[in-house]
C-alpha cells in the first residue's frame, strides 16, 4: 500500500470531484443543448436510459398494448408499424392488423421477434419493463429503443410527452394528458372528504389471488378514495376466504377474464361480507385497470364509480358481465 | 425391518389418535383472530354469525379437505411405489400430472369452472394411454414407467404452449403448486370418494406385498399379476385424479410419505399402508394450515416440500447410521 498523507486524499477527491462535475454537466446540459440545437430528439427514458433520434420517427414498433394505446391516442397510429398480439386497442390498431399495415411482432418478450422488428425497419421502438434482452438486442442494432414503466400518474404522463416528442405529436400529447387530468380531478372532486371504502380487487378466482400494495390496481384504488384490504401484502399474493371474511370489504371488484362472476360472488360468497351483503359487487374490464396508459383514468373513474356510487350524479361506466369471458380468445 | 410388531401397530395406533388432535387444532388456526373457546362452542352449535361462517363455513371443509387429499396422495404414493418396484414411485407417474395440466389450462381457457372437472377427465385419459402403451410394450413396470415419462413430456409441451398464450400466469402457476384456497363444502364434497376408495385399499396389501416380489415368485403365490397390477393402477389413477381436480398439483406427499413410514413400520403393506394414509392426511393438513394461517397464502406444494424434506433426510441419514 502506498502511504497517502491527507492532504493528498483530500487534493485526490477534489480532482475526481471536479471532474465528475464536468463530465455530468456535459452529459445533461451542454450535451443535450447540442442536440437539440442540431434537431436531435433526446429523451430519458423510465429506465433512466438516454435515447437520442437524429429526427422525429416516422415509423415506429410499440412492444406493450398500453404503448400501442399511448402511441394512437395521442395521434401517431400513422406511424405504428409494429405491435404485439396483445394489442387490441385501439380498434384502428386492430384494423391495421387485419389489413396488414401493421405487423405483429410477438407477444411479450422471449417471443417477440427481433428479425421481424428489424424487417419493420423502424425510427423508434418503445418497449416495456421486462424486455431486458429485448432492448439490449435492439441497442446493439442501433435502434433507438425507449423502454416504459411507468408507477404513477405522473410517470404515465411523462411517458406520453416522451412518446409525443419522439413522434413529432407534442401537441396531441398534450392533449391527451389535459384530458386525462380533467378525469383525475373530476374524481378527486367528487370522492374528496367522503370515508375511504374497503375494497377486494379479485385478480384471479382459483386460487383467489389480488393486488399487493406495489400494484397500478392498488394505487388507483387509493386515488379513488378506497382502501385495498390486502395493502399490508405487496405483488399479487393468494389469499384465503377466511382473511376476505375477517377484512370484510364493502365493495369487491372483479374483472371479466378473472373466471368468476358477480353472480358467483352473490350466490356463493358468505353474506357477512358487507360487499355481498350489499350487493356491491361490480366488474371493470382489467384493460383500463392494468395498462398504464390513457384509458388508465377511465379505470380510476370506474373504481370511484362503483366504490361511492352516491358521489357521483350519473354512472358513466357500466359493464354488465354475466357470463364468464374466456381467458384467452383460442 | 427390525420394529416388532407392536412397535408397528402402536406407530398406526398413535396416528390415529393423532388425527382429531391434528383436525381441531388446525380449526383453531387461521388469519381471521378467533377465540380458542369461541371456536369450540361454534363448532358445538354456538358462536355469532361470522364465527360460524368462518370456522363452519369455510375452515371446516377445508381441513377436513386437506386431511382427505393427504390421506389420498399417501395411498396413492404407496401403491406406486408397490406397483412400479420402484422407489421412485409417484402417483403422478402415469401422466396423471401432465393429464391434469392440460385439462386444467384448457379449463382456464374456456370456462373457469370447468378446471376440476377437466383436470379429472384429461388425467383418466391420459393414464389410460400411458398404460396402453405401456402395455403395449411389454406391460413391465419400468415399461410403464418410461410409458409415462414420454407421454408426460409430450403433453407437458402441449400445455406450455397453451400458457404462453395466457395473459394471466400467475393463477396458472399457482394452481400449479396446489392450494385449497377456495374450498368450501362443495369441493369437499367432490373429494370425499376419494377417501373410501383409499380406505377400501387395505384389504389389497396382500396383492401390495406380492406385486413387489418378481413377477415369477408373485405368480407362483398365486396372484395373477397382470390383474393385480391393473387393478392397482386404475385406483392410483382415480383417487389422485379426484384430488389433482381439488387441489391442483400437490408435489411430495405422494413420493416421501410412504418412505418416511417406511422407515418406521418397514414394507409390509399391512402396516405402511395405514400409516401412509393417516400421515399423508396429517402431514398435508399441517402443511395446508401453515400455508393458510398468515394473512395471506403460500402455496401448499411449496410447504410440503419445504416441511418434508428435512424431517425426511434426517430420517434417511438416521436409517442407516442405525444400520
Amino acid at each position: 500500500m502506498v502511504n497517502m498523507d491527507r492532504k493528498t486524499v483530500i487534493v485526490g477527491i477534489v480532482v475526481i470531484a471536479i471532474v465528475a462535475a464536468a463530465i455530468g454537466f456535459y452529459a445533461f446540459y451542454v450535451y443535450p443543448q447540442k442536440t437539440q440545437g442540431s434537431g436531435k430528439i433526446v429523451v430519458k427514458d423510465d429506465m433512466g436510459r438516454t435515447v437520442i433520434l437524429n429526427k422525429t420517427a416516422d415509423r415506429v414498433v410499440s412492444l406493450a398494448p398500453s404503448n400501442t394505446e399511448i402511441l394512437f391516442a395521442i395521434g401517431a397510429g400513422s406511424k405504428v408499424v409494429g405491435v404485439t398480439e396483445f394489442c387490441d386497442y385501439p380498434p384502428e390498431a386492430v384494423e391495421g392488423v387485419k389489413n396488414g399495415s401493421i405487423a405483429v411482432v410477438g407477444g411479450f418478450a422471449s417471443d417477440i421477434s427481433i428479425e421481424k422488428i428489424v424487417s419493420l425497419k423502424p425510427d423508434a421502438v418503445f418497449a416495456y419493463y421486462g424486455q431486458k434482452s429485448v432492448v439490449e438486442e435492439l441497442e446493439n442494432l442501433s435502434i433507438p429503443t425507449v423502454v416504459f414503466n411507468p408507477h404513477n400518474l405522473d410517470m404515465i404522463y411523462n411517458d406520453i410527452t416522451i412518446a409525443g416528442e419522439i413522434t413529432g405529436m407534442n401537441d396531441g400529447a398534450k392533449k391527451v394528458i389535459s384530458e386525462m387530468r380533467n378525469t383525475v380531478n373530476y374524481v378527486e372532486s367528487h370522492v374528496a372528504n367522503l370515508p375511504a371504502k374497503k375494497v377486494f380487487f379479485v385478480a384471479w378466482g382459483n386460487p383467489l389471488m389480488t393486488a399487493g400494495n406495489d400494484t397500478f390496481i392498488n394505487y388507483l384504488i387509493s386515488l379513488a378514495d378506497g382502501k385495498n384490504i390486502f395493502s399490508d401484502s405487496s405483488g399479487w399474493p393468494t389469499v384465503s376466504m377466511e382473511s376476505i371474511v375477517a377484512r370484510n370489504p364493502d365493495a369487491i371488484i372483479l374483472t371479466p377474464h378473472c373466471g368468476l362472476t358477480k353472480k358467483d360472488v352473490l350466490n356463493n360468497w358468505s353474506n357477512e361480507i358487507n360487499a355481498v351483503k350489499n350487493g356491491s359487487v361490480y366488474v371493470i374490464d382489467d384493460d383500463i385497470l392494468v395498462r398504464p396508459g390513457p384509458r388508465i383514468v377511465q379505470g380510476l373513474l370506474a373504481i370511484a364509480e362503483d366504490i361511492h356510487p352516491n358521489a357521483f350524479e350519473e354512472k358513466s361506466y357500466n359493464l354488465e358481465v354475466t357470463e364468464q369471458w374466456a381467458v384467452a380468445a383460442p | 425391518m427390525g420394529s416388532s410388531r407392536t412397535v408397528k401397530w402402536s406407530f398406526v395406533l398413535f396416528l390415529i389418535f393423532l388425527t382429531p388432535i391434528s383436525i381441531f387444532s388446525a380449526l383453531m388456526i387461521g388469519p381471521a383472530d378467533i377465540p380458542f373457546k369461541t371456536v369450540i362452542s361454534t363448532l358445538f352449535g354456538g358462536g355469532d354469525e361470522i364465527s360460524r361462517v368462518i370456522v363452519l363455513d369455510l375452515r371446516l371443509p377445508r381441513v377436513l379437505t386437506a386431511f382427505i387429499a393427504g390421506f389420498a396422495l399417501g395411498t396413492a404414493g404407496t401403491m406406486a411405489q408397490a406397483v412400479f418396484k420402484n422407489p421412485l414411485g409417484d402417483p403422478y407417474l402415469l401422466g396423471i400430472s401432465s393429464g391434469a395440466s392440460l385439462g386444467a389450462v384448457i379449463g382456464f381457457m374456456i370456462n373457469f369452472h370447468l378446471v376440476p372437472l377437466l383436470a379429472f377427465i384429461f388425467a383418466i385419459i391420459v393414464s389410460i394411454l400411458v398404460y396402453s402403451i405401456g402395455m403395449a410394450a411389454g406391460g413391465k413396470p419400468t415399461t410403464l414407467i418410461l410409458s409415462g415419462i414420454a407421454v408426460g413430456m409430450l403433453i407437458n409441451s402441449i400445455v406450455w404452449y397453451l400458457i404462453l398464450s395466457l395473459p394471466n400466469l400467475h393463477g396458472i402457476y399457482a394452481w400449479f403448486l396446489g392450494s385449497f384456497s377456495t374450498v368450501m363444502w362443495p369441493q369437499f364434497y367432490i373429494i370425499l370418494p376419494s377417501l373410501f376408495i383409499s380406505i377400501g385399499m387395505i384389504f389389497l396389501y396382500r396383492w401390495l406385498n406380492l406385486l413387489m416380489l418378481r413377477d415369477e415368485e408373485a405368480m407362483s403365490l398365486g396372484l395373477n399379476v397382470n390383474v393385480a397390477r391393473t387393478i392397482v393402477i386404475i385406483f392410483i389413477a382415480l383417487i389422485t385424479a379426484v384430488v389433482v381436480a381439488v387441489g391442483g398439483l400437490i408435489g411430495f406427499v405422494g413420493l416421501v410419505v410412504p418412505h418416511i413410514c417406511r422407515l418406521v413400520v418397514g414394507a409390509n403393506h399391512r402396516y405402511l399402508l395405514p400409516s401412509s394414509m393417516l400421515f399423508g392426511g396429517i402431514f398435508l393438513l399441517a402443511a395446508d394450515t401453515v400455508a393458510r394461517a398468515g394473512s395471506t397464502e403460500i402455496p401448499v406444494g411449496i410447504i410440503t416440500a419445504l416441511m418434508g424434506s428435512p424431517l425426511f433426510i434426517y430420517l434417511l441419514v438416521r436409517s442407516h447410521v442405525k444400520g
